[in-house]
């Protein structure tokens, strides 16, 4: 058994860990921390539901240190959680849900470049510490500062891997397309994060298209299955498009705004597929802010019940024959994009 | 700075961190490791490919500190080791692949309570030290001994987040049915390890189904998408049931369940043909005749129904399943009991 004088054992005894040992949060490491920005160390960033403790510049610290981040990490921490603690994107209701969805957040600009926040090959796994520690100190401040605490508030039936961390950079340096920020109505040069919340990336394989109806119809495919939110409810969804896919795109001259319209308008069931499954209720398909005739079953019900909720990004590396989707939670949370200044 | 935060400044500058900081592998907590399982410390598990790096006991007790096991948790651990250096689970081709799998480890038997272990409300995700430390110990093998670095031995495109750690029990008390080890041949009661490769937890959510087939229209469309490899090839597939979604089946068998899945997702033959990955000669490679000229000829994306691979976790109450689905069909999953 441990022996109760190694300071590791001390964090993972507390309900609020995240199972993984933490560096401790000494005072010397906080201050090192700290050195990260010029904001004010007692600047109230907001409160974390639905404990509500407060965020502050000094907390966010300590639990960018115990992430394991280091100072130059800790903007992209402080715009991360801005993000995820604005009100569209209602951490409050995310933190309780039954079901799996995870914050993730997507950084735009130079700033995550520097860092080296990763957008390419393997971003979404190991080995990188900026995506691994930006990412796990918003979860540790999501578990400890607004107790999200599976049994004790958080609710989620399963839970999923990307919930102990969840952050990449947008590959914009192999994209051939505008970068989201810019997308969202930011300008290129500046440093962006968007939150969104969703289910864990589902990859999409095909080593043998070579247009994009094709390599669509299996993004479209993955898009519409009848198990996620966006089936039967506006939700968010994040198609994570690799290097090599979008190459395929452009060499048929189809620019973003193409692929995401082709996304929305071929994704979806009939009325009569949507019917067939145990989680069909008329009261669901009323709701939609979309005419659905009830007595037409071959009414075509698309995923994305409005284009805007789409995300469509490039990530991944080089070779990579494979695309991601990310379905949405289920319609309460809406995508943040924000500036900062690092 | 202190010391012990050099120690961990160490390992984060190290190729094959995971990016995470680790417990410095102190001879004294090495020790202290080993004394978990009733192993020799130099007895050799295994040779991890690609790099094939030597996992003895010790050097698995050494990445079992780093990652923050308990000692208690050791036994699983090379058990878990143990099923994916099994020649059958092709863990040489799935560290190179371009896909995003993971082995997922699924522990069965009184061991994984008595450890901590969880299987209930919310075991795929962060809070329970026995998940979250095995899972990340093998991982921390796999790069270390294995060499299976993003960018240089990985070429996944994407990775995953359970390429961090992906490690449950199965909640056997949640469960209608023997546990999922005694559907895999193995005894009831039997400490037993599974290892599969697959892909993240894909939620299917369904709060109105009161009957299995109801159920199983959302479950069965879920499975099976043009994106994914088992719509194309031989290849494992996990489905979780929680408690409460598997109590609607419990009029039947696990082995009803599995068949009627099986039987109802896929896609007809004309619905592959419209995706970019289809191939004639991956359909008739199946372990079944397909008529290519039928474009209402069903595929099923189970070829072989012992593929399917039925758990029950998750917590209560709680509407959903989880599917994860398969490799490329280069790797097969590997059972194993194992004693403490």
């Amino acid at each position: 058994m441990a022996l109760p004088d190694d300071e590791f054992e001390f964090f993972f005894d507390k309900p609020w860990s995240d199972g993984l040992p933490v560096v401790i949060p000494t005072g010397e490491r906080i201050a090192e921390m700290l050195t990260g920005t010029e904001r004010d160390h007692g600047e109230v960033i907001g409160e974390v539901p639905p404990a509500n403790e407060t965020a502050t510049v000094h907390s966010a610290a300590v639990h960018a240190v115990m992430a394991g981040c280091k100072a130059a990490h800790f903007p992209g921490v402080l715009a991360s959680l801005e993000a995820v603690l604005e009100e569209p994107f209602n951490i409050n209701g995310i933190q309780a849900t039954m079901q799996s969805c995870a914050p993730l957040t997507i950084f735009n600009g130079p700033y995550g470049k520097e860092i080296g926040l990763h957008g390419g090959s393997g971003c979404f796994g190991p080995g990188f510490r900026a995506n691994a520690t930006i990412g796990r100190a918003i979860r540790l401040i999501l578990m400890n500062l607004g107790a999200g605490i599976p049994g004790a508030t958080s609710m989620s039936t399963f839970s999923q891997p990307s919930r102990y961390t969840y952050c990449i950079r947008e590959n914009e340096e192999e994209s051939p397309w505008e970068p989201l920020s810019v997308t969202r109505g930011f300008r290129a040069e500046e440093n962006v994060v968007t939150a969104v919340a969703v289910e864990n990336p589902k990859t999409i394989f095909d080593d043998t298209s070579n247009r994009p109806e094709t390599l669509l119809a299996g993004i479209v495919d993955g898009m519409a299955h009848l198990g996620g939110m966006n089936a039967l409810r506006r939700s968010d969804m994040v198609v994570g498009i690799s290097p090599d896919h979008a190459q395929i795109c452009i060499d048929a001259g189809w620019s973003k705004g193409n692929v995401h319209n082709w996304l929305c308008e071929k994704a979806g069931k009939t009325l009569g597929e949507l019917k067939t499954g145990g989680g069909y209720h008329e009261d669901r398909i009323q709701d939609l802010p979309i005419e659905v005739d009830l007595n037409d079953d071959s009414f075509f019900v698309p995923t994305m019940k409005v284009p805007g909720d789409l995300i469509v990004i490039v990530a991944g590396g080089i070779p990579g024959p494979i695309s991601v989707i990310m379905s949405g939670w289920n319609g309460a949370s809406r995508p943040v994009t924000r500036a900062f200044m690092p | 700075m202190t010391g012990e935060m050099d120690g961990v400044e160490f390992f984060f500058e190290k190729k094959w961190s995971d990016g995470l900081p680790v417990v410095v592998p102190t001879e004294e907590r090495i020790e202290r490791m080993i004394s978990g399982a009733s192993r020799d410390p130099v007895e050799l598990i295994g040779a991890v490919p690609p790099a094939f790096g030597e996992a003895t006991v010790r050097a698995i007790a050494a990445h079992a500190v780093m990652a923050g096991c308990r000692p208690e948790y050791l036994p699983v651990l090379i058990a878990g080791l143990e099923s994916m250096l099994d020649e059958r689970f092709g863990l040489n081709g799935l560290q190179g692949s371009m896909n995003s799998s993971a082995p997922l480890l699924i522990v069965n038997g009184p061991y994984a309570k008595k450890i901590g272990l969880h299987g209930g409300r919310g075991c795929f995700g962060p809070g329970f030290r026995a998940n979250a430390t095995i899972g990340r110990a093998i991982r921390l093998m796999l790069l270390n001994l294995g060499g299976g670095i993003p960018g240089v031995v990985s070429m996944s495109t994407f990775g995953q987040p359970s390429k961090y750690t992906f490690c449950i029990a199965e909640n056997e008390a949640g469960s209608p049915w023997e546990p999922f080890s005694v559907s895999r041949g193995l005894e009831a009661g039997e400490n037993a390890v599974t290892a599969v490769a697959c892909e993240n937890p894909q939620l299917v959510v369904d709060n109105y189904a009161r009957n299995p087939e109801q159920l199983f229209v959302s479950i069965a469309d879920t499975m099976s998408h043009l994106g994914c490899w088992n719509q194309w090839v031989r290849s494992d597939l996990v489905l979780a049931l929680s408690p409460q979604q598997a109590a609607i089946c419990a009029d039947l068998s696990r082995e009803d369940v599995r068949r009627r899945l099986c039987d109802l997702a896929g896609r007809r033959l004309g619905d592959l043909k419209r995706a970019g990955q289809y191939r004639p000669e991956w359909m008739q490679d199946l372990p079944f005749e397909v008529d290519l000229e039928d474009d209402d000829f069903f595929v099923p994306v189970i070829k072989d129904p012992a593929d399917l691979h039925i758990i029950v976790a998750g917590g209560s109450p709680g509407p959903h399943c989880a599917v994860m689905h398969g490799w490329n069909g280069g790797s097969r999953a590997v059972s194993r009991a194992f004693t403490v």
